[in-house]
């Protein structure tokens, strides 16, 4: 899968949880460049993507993400 | 050895005198016989339980990183995060835990076996809780996660990790450090650099005005009133409520401020606590404003754990991780179902806005922004406000005397008691809550930091009067302190 189709898909997901459809991701984009992607929505996040790739993140690297791109880098990294 | 005080004032002077006509190399070492004689001037013999924990936690860090086998790695983390465990518990909670058992067994006992003569007494340690044992071990447990997770290298040199956890500006009451933010700073020598001792020294005289005008006036009155709550009517244990949170307020980031000044007049920066948290809209955005150093620690520790292994749960999981987060946080201020309670509505109000977060959006897009922001000030401060009775209360039986009261709603006036104490308290409120609302509204307009010297120079002389004048110099101690 390519970086920037799964930024897309992750994007389409992002608009879809934190129900606001402004939302634009970088791969440098972080919790501080979105207003609604906080610590209660980030699991919620998290699952709808461990559902939409049909992957399963360590809790590790959960915690390792410093923005979208390292995320991506994940799923991609799973679903190869 | 008190911030508030004259004998804290000779020794800071000495301190920093000398550190900058050290060389570089010997700057944190300056640093670190300085904090030890901070920690043993107050409690000479009890430094062995930070020194044991920072030993502990030290080699616990090595061996995590030089153990090439997973599960061994995990292990000595494991043993080093219940060594610090057993270290806060034993020390600070020993007793409550005792007492709590001890009653319900008792209880247990008086139902099923109508034995009520036969009550068992507790058995109680009577140990001294040493100074700043939360933050240390705190700090401790931080460093072990990340060099766990592998998110943070452990540090080899033991000389450095002992001043990163003794280090006196924030050895009593915080902020709570991470690692890789204030052990880099130890590395580097300071030079001395008149620009940033002059920024530090705004902070603690912002800090100073905060705790001895403020925070000191009111407990003078808060005192008055919750010593003698029996005999006070529903509108003066009201306005105390509210008070206390201001005081406490006042109080904390006044240390706060006068502890990150202190720190950044040696050069260093530490994290800030406070965000302005009484502007905030609701208790979510409150808690990212209030002791931030604190509820990170938590959100990145605690919380995000135990939302990442429930994440199957749906939204459940961050309802769950929320409450048991916060009954902890409330918890770690000590050994009372006061702080438990705090902590339980803090959960039960962020639960709440979670739920109806979607609602609330709506909501907010058909009303005005002042109306929005008037409310939502509104709600959170007064809630606030009313679980801080709790937090203030010396019992769970008084926190609810005092609400009882204050929603019988009696009759009579509002005590003001000594006229001077409330006129200069409020005039102190009235300026902090001025400066902040333009440092929220408008932050281009300066006082104490503004670029012309005229402008700077008489907010010195201002605060340095208001605290000469109106002032508290009984040397009271900082009430986070205790905890």
């Amino acid at each position: 899968m390519e970086k920037a189709d799964a930024l897309r898909k992750v994007q389409e997901i992002f608009i879809d949880i934190l129900d606001n459809d402004d939302i634009v991701l970088t791969y440098n984009s972080s919790a501080n460049d979105v207003d609604e992607w906080d610590s209660l929505n980030h699991i919620q996040l998290v699952v709808a993507i461990e559902k939409a790739f049909k992957i399963r993140f360590t809790s590790q690297e959960i915690q390792r993400w410093k923005n979208v791109g390292e995320m991506l880098d994940c799923i991609i990294a799973k679903n190869a | 050895m008190l911030f508030n005080s004259f004998e804290f004032i000779a020794f800071f002077t000495i301190i920093a005198l000398i550190y900058y006509l050290l060389p570089k190399s010997l700057q944190w070492i300056w640093l670190l016989i300085g904090s030890i004689f901070f920690y043993m001037y107050s409690q000479l013999a009890l430094i062995i339980i930070p020194l044991s924990i920072i030993i502990i936690t030290y080699l616990c860090g090595y061996y995590i990183e030089k153990s090439a086998v997973e599960k061994r790695k995990k292990y000595i983390y494991l043993a080093g995060i219940i060594a610090n465990i057993s270290f806060l518990l034993l020390l600070k909670y020993f007793n409550f835990f005792s007492l709590t058992l001890t009653s319900i067994f008792n209880s247990v006992n008086t139902a099923f076996f109508k034995s009520a003569e036969q009550t068992n007494h507790p058995f109680l340690l009577n140990l001294a809780v040493p100074l700043g044992i939360s933050y240390i071990t705190f700090q401790a447990m931080g460093y072990l996660i990340e060099v766990y997770r592998g998110t943070h290298p452990a540090e080899k040199n033991f000389g450095h990790f002992i001043t990163y956890l003794l280090f006196f500006p924030k050895i009593v009451a915080g902020p709570v450090e991470r690692a890789h933010h204030f052990l880099p700073q130890i590395k580097t020598g300071k030079s001395f650099d008149y620009d940033t001792i002059v920024l530090g020294l705004r902070l603690m005289l912002w800090g100073f005005f905060k705790k001895l005008v403020i925070a000191d006036r009111l407990e003078l009155y808060n005192s008055s009133v919750l010593d003698n709550y029996s005999h006070h009517n529903s509108i003066t244990l009201a306005f105390t409520a509210v008070l206390c949170a201001i005081q406490l307020y006042a109080d904390f980031s006044g240390y706060t401020d006068i502890a990150l000044g202190l720190a950044k007049v040696l050069g260093f920066d530490l994290t800030p606590n406070f965000n302005r948290p009484f502007f905030s809209k609701s208790i979510t955005e409150f808690w990212r404003k209030w002791h931030i150093s604190l509820s990170k620690w938590f959100l990145d520790y605690v919380y995000t754990g135990v939302t990442i292994s429930l994440r199957d749960w749906g939204k459940w999981s961050p309802i769950f991780a929320l409450n048991i987060t916060f009954i902890l946080l409330g918890l770690w201020h000590g050994p009372n179902w006061t702080f438990v309670i705090f902590g339980m509505l803090q959960g039960l109000a962020l639960t709440l806005e979670f739920l109806t977060r979607k609602s609330r959006k709506k909501l907010r897009e058909k009303l005005p922004v002042a109306v929005n922001t008037l409310v939502g000030v509104f709600i959170t401060f007064g809630y606030f406000c009313f679980s801080l009775i709790f937090f203030r209360a010396n019992s769970v039986k008084q926190a609810l005397t005092i609400i009882g009261k204050i929603f019988q709603a009696s009759k009579g006036s509002i005590f003001i008691g000594s006229v001077s104490t409330m006129f200069y308290a409020i005039i102190g409120v009235t300026i902090l809550f001025i400066t902040e609302y333009f440092q929220e509204n408008h932050p281009k307009f300066l006082l104490i930091n503004n670029r012309h010297r005229i402008v700077r120079h008489a907010t010195y002389v201002t605060l340095i009067l208001l605290i000469i004048l109106f002032g508290v110099f009984n040397e009271s101690q900082f009430i986070y302190f205790k905890f």
